[in-house]
């Protein structure tokens, strides 16, 4: 009996110098300061897509593979040329970011950019048509000071963050 | 079953509690119980709030389409649930993934096991009050998905796993990475977790001896997972049944003899360092080869086979845009990070399933509600739910 | 001139000056605006991660209190149809009001030159323990007031916890009573000058502190308003400015308790420095705060049965021997004589 008082006074000293041990070390913070910093995420993530027209050749495989439905092809007029050819539009609001339609592709026409933050005012604007998608998305800096880190896995600290 | 929640019984002494959806400790779930002073007399769990309808979904998507549907039943372990759902078309092709795709296959599934058991963790300190164990597993499962996204692409909704292998291959410099990785995890779980929560005293006081499953109740009511195996049985779907790559691999079935909550918790310690075992195996064992079966790698374009050999992404063939599947009837189990998983389909030729069901080891879990918490205190029921690993959107499908 | 020197002197003089500005009103206000800071940047720190930053960026973030307490205000005030509505709103304006009352007779040294006691009478101990106990009758009040059953449990415990840290607790005090051989506090610090309470008598020091931290709800023991079982216990209805104000109740009575704690046990103001001994006070006190605000970090806590368990096998037994103790060192000579 009294050694198990003993023993869990041990426990509970053993508890507090934990917390202790990890109050007063300094620095081991696992936050990302988004955003004042914003993550570099790797080459293969699988974001927003961007259309290259040369390569496409309309055959609606993307389409027919999509699991929500986010994707449908159009008639599209080139202004130069006066040529008529189908291409895909994107429907952000139903898009799961599954990266089937890439994985298709027969020509290699729709590639993945990265780019998973992109935010809207309205909307319509969510509705990626043809030109929109050939262009691609893109981002503007959140505020003045962003600067862009990448992520690195350490033995000690789990992860830490670079700047690039 | 009927409940009859406004006539109360013993002439109003029992104070009827509904834990509803939304309520701190009840997760997305209903609860409704009867407390006479501090014990629950009665106690009935309502599911049903996070209904999906995913059976019925799946009855009109083609069968590729299904693969990122039947991960979101229960997103923390996407890589199980596909694996489950994959396993069971490939029997119904009659084909088989060659031996690197299941070697992938088994690493995702072993690293997803880890970050769900340590998801559990988070909900079971939160449970019983300790915030700081709420927020070191969930930091610590970053340098998981950190690792799953070099593999798959994105952080929690991989959609790896494809009829006759996986889409894609490792990157360079994989293996160093991941084996930093999993040596913080083992640091972190051997030494802060046991000294600030698992050996706490006030931990012990709350989880030993509370909600006690004894080993024929557990056989009897149908109980999967590490609540089956922290009862005294040895029971585990990738030893009786093996499938990926896991009759290769050497590891250990976790189990413990008493049967609370504190057993439960050290099931799931023990699991994560087994899965670290199987890991570390993996990175050693690995075989090179195709990750596709050979029927499909003739079937993309050129370009597309060049691309494959140089930096080994491959994608999909383009027969998945009308796989039909021949007629017939399967079922695959396996082990999810809660339990056993099973997929039942049936088939008719067509472009889509004439029939999908799923039973989710949460699902068969829910009955541990009735029968543990009845008779036990109003604050063993936090403690209890955080032990058992219950997860609504799993079990409500 | 003659309005400026009366109002001036009014204000110093010690029965206004200790409830209201120093260690009275105003000054609980500030410790508790950083205190809460602290307490979520500890935890912050232990939990890796920031906490609040962004108030006040260049000071990581000290005003964020400040900010949530405006943002309350701004909160529309619900007051349900079938609640007591007399008691719903009174009972935590009565219950922060009761909370400020033993400043009246707990001593805190000098400051500028001014004995810092409202009113010294030679049963102040006993005033001061009594003064303490009446908050959590009006904890259970709000409880009952809510017409909500899961504010009913919360109260219930709460009740069920206050006799189980009462007993203890006046064991302990009378134990120092009986060390010193006085019931007036400032008679009890006086006599620590050689050597602190504490040391003589670890017994009566560690029960002492372990019903503070219960009966002002820190982890292990924060049952009452266990927030991640029955939402916010007795104070699940309160919105806007009253939810301020419940908030804030057992912080004071924490802030209370530990000016108590360290005027009977750790010296008080002793090693004293001639004219500012509050200074040193205060910093004990706030060494108190902070450890009893980092536990929350490092616990979880207990079943409300473990706990009454803990009051009356542990606790209780433990201020007996004290007593006990206590006896055998007069006994034996008394302090000045060991």
């Amino acid at each position: 009996m009294v050694a198990k008082i003993i023993s869990n006074f041990y426990y509970h000293i053993r508890a507090m110098l934990t917390g202790l041990r990890y109050l007063l070390s300094p620095g081991v913070r696992i936050t990302l300061k988004y955003p004042d910093e914003l993550l570099l995420l790797p080459e293969n993530y699988r974001g927003m897509l961007k259309l290259n027209n040369e390569l496409c050749i309309g055959c609606g495989l993307c389409s027919q593979i999509c699991p929500a439905g986010a994707l449908s092809l159009k008639l599209f007029e080139y202004e130069q040329t006066k040529q008529i050819r189908r291409h895909p539009e994107v429907d952000y609001k139903r898009c799961i970011f599954c990266g089937f339609c890439v994985d298709i592709c027969p020509s290699k026409a729709l590639e993945l950019t990265g780019i998973h933050d992109a935010a809207f005012y309205v909307g319509d604007e969510l509705y990626y048509e043809v030109d929109r998608l050939i262009t691609g998305p893109k981002i503007d800096l959140p505020c003045k000071k962003s600067k862009y880190v990448v992520s690195e896995i350490d033995e000690v600290r789990g992860i830490v963050y670079r700047n690039v | 079953m009927k409940v009859t929640l406004l006539k109360s019984q013993n002439s109003g002494k029992e104070i009827e509690l509904f834990i509803g959806p939304q309520h701190p400790a009840s997760g997305h779930m209903r609860f409704i119980g009867r407390v006479d002073g501090d014990i629950f007399t009665k106690f009935i769990p309502d599911p049903g709030w996070v209904h999906r309808g995913i059976e019925k979904i799946a009855e009109n998507r083609k069968w590729i389409q299904i693969i990122p549907l039947v991960e979101r039943a229960a997103i923390l372990d996407a890589a199980n649930m596909n694996i489950g759902y994959v396993i069971a078309l490939e029997r119904l092709l009659d084909i088989e993934a060659p031996p690197r795709a299941q070697y992938l296959r088994t690493l995702l599934c072993e690293i997803n096991r880890i970050t769900s058991h340590l998801y559990g963790f988070g909900i079971a300190g939160i449970m019983i009050g300790s915030s700081t164990f709420y927020m070191w597993p969930f930091a610590d499962r970053e340098p998981l998905i950190d690792i799953a996204q070099l593999i798959t692409g994105a952080r929690l909704t991989y959609s790896y796993i494809i009829p006759g292998g996986v889409r894609r291959d490792l990157p360079q410099g994989f293996k160093e990475k991941a084996l930093k990785a999993l040596k913080y995890i083992e640091r972190r779980l051997n030494n802060d977790y046991f000294r600030l929560f698992f050996d706490n005293p006030v931990t012990k006081a709350r989880y030993k001896e509370v909600g006690v499953l004894k080993e024929d109740d557990a056989i009897r009511l149908g109980i999967v997972g590490p609540n089956l195996r922290a009862s005294n049985v040895k029971y585990d779907v990738r030893k009786v049944e093996p499938y990926a790559a896991y009759s290769e691999l050497e590891f250990d079935i976790a189990y413990r003899e008493e049967g609370d909550c504190y057993a439960r918790l050290m099931v799931r310690v023990e699991e994560i360092k087994q899965s670290i075992k199987i890991i570390r195996q993996i990175l050693d064992k690995i075989p090179q080869g195709p990750i596709i079966h050979k029927k499909y790698e003739k079937l993309i374009s050129l370009k597309k086979l060049e691309e494959y050999q140089k930096t080994g992404v491959f994608g999909l063939p383009a027969i998945f845009a009308t796989l039909r599947p021949p007629a017939g009837e399967v079922i695959s189990r396996v082990e999810a990070a809660r339990g056993e998983l099973i997929f039942h389909i049936i088939s008719t030729g067509d472009l889509r399933p004439y029939r999908l069901r799923m039973v989710t080891p949460s699902f068969r879990n829910i009955v541990l509600f009735r029968e543990l918490i009845s008779g036990a205190r109003v604050m063993d029921f936090p403690a209890i739910y955080g032990s058992i690993d219950y997860f609504p959107p799993e079990s409500d499908r | 001139m003659e309005v400026i020197n009366l109002i001036l002197s009014l204000l110093l003089h010690p029965s206004i000056f200790v409830p209201l500005i120093f260690p009275g009103l105003i000054t609980i206000l500030v410790v508790i605006i950083l205190l809460i800071w602290a307490e979520r940047k500890i935890a912050a720190k232990i939990q890796m991660r920031i906490g609040p930053l962004y108030v006040t960026r260049r000071f990581g973030g000290v005003l964020q209190l400040l900010a949530d307490l405006l943002r309350y205000m701004f909160a529309e005030l619900i007051i349900s149809k079938d609640s007591d509505k007399l008691m719903f709103i009174a009972s935590p304006i009565i219950a922060l009001t009761v909370t400020l009352l033993p400043l009246a007779v707990i001593p805190a040294g000098s400051l500028l030159g001014i004995e810092l006691i409202a009113l010294r009478t030679s049963i102040g101990l006993l005033a001061a323990l009594t003064l303490l106990s009446l908050t959590p009758i009006f904890i259970i009040v709000m409880g009952w007031a809510s017409n909500n059953k899961f504010a009913l449990i919360g109260s219930l415990r709460e009740g069920y916890l206050m006799i189980s840290y009462e007993v203890p607790m006046y064991l302990s005090a009378l134990s120092v009573a009986i060390l010193h051989g006085s019931l007036d506090i400032v008679n009890v610090v006086n006599n620590q000058q050689r050597i602190w309470t504490a040391l003589i008598n670890p017994f009566a020091a560690f029960s002492f502190f372990t019903s503070m931290i219960m009966s002002t709800s820190r982890f292990p023991f924060e049952i009452t308003e266990s927030d991640s079982e029955l939402v916010a216990g007795p104070y699940t209805e309160y919105s806007s400015i009253l939810y301020g104000l419940v908030m804030g109740v057992p912080y004071m009575r924490l802030y209370v308790f530990a000016l108590l704690f360290v005027d009977l046990f750790l010296g008080g103001w002793h090693p004293t420095i001639d004219g500012f001994s509050s200074i040193i006070l205060i910093s004990k006190v706030l060494i108190i705060l902070l450890f009893s605000v980092f536990l929350r970090s490092v616990y979880p806590r207990y079943r409300l049965d473990q706990a009454i368990r803990i009051g009356w096998h542990s606790l209780f037994v433990l201020s007996l021997i004290s007593i006990i103790l206590s006896l055998l060192i007069i006994g034996f000579g008394g302090i000045s004589g060991c």
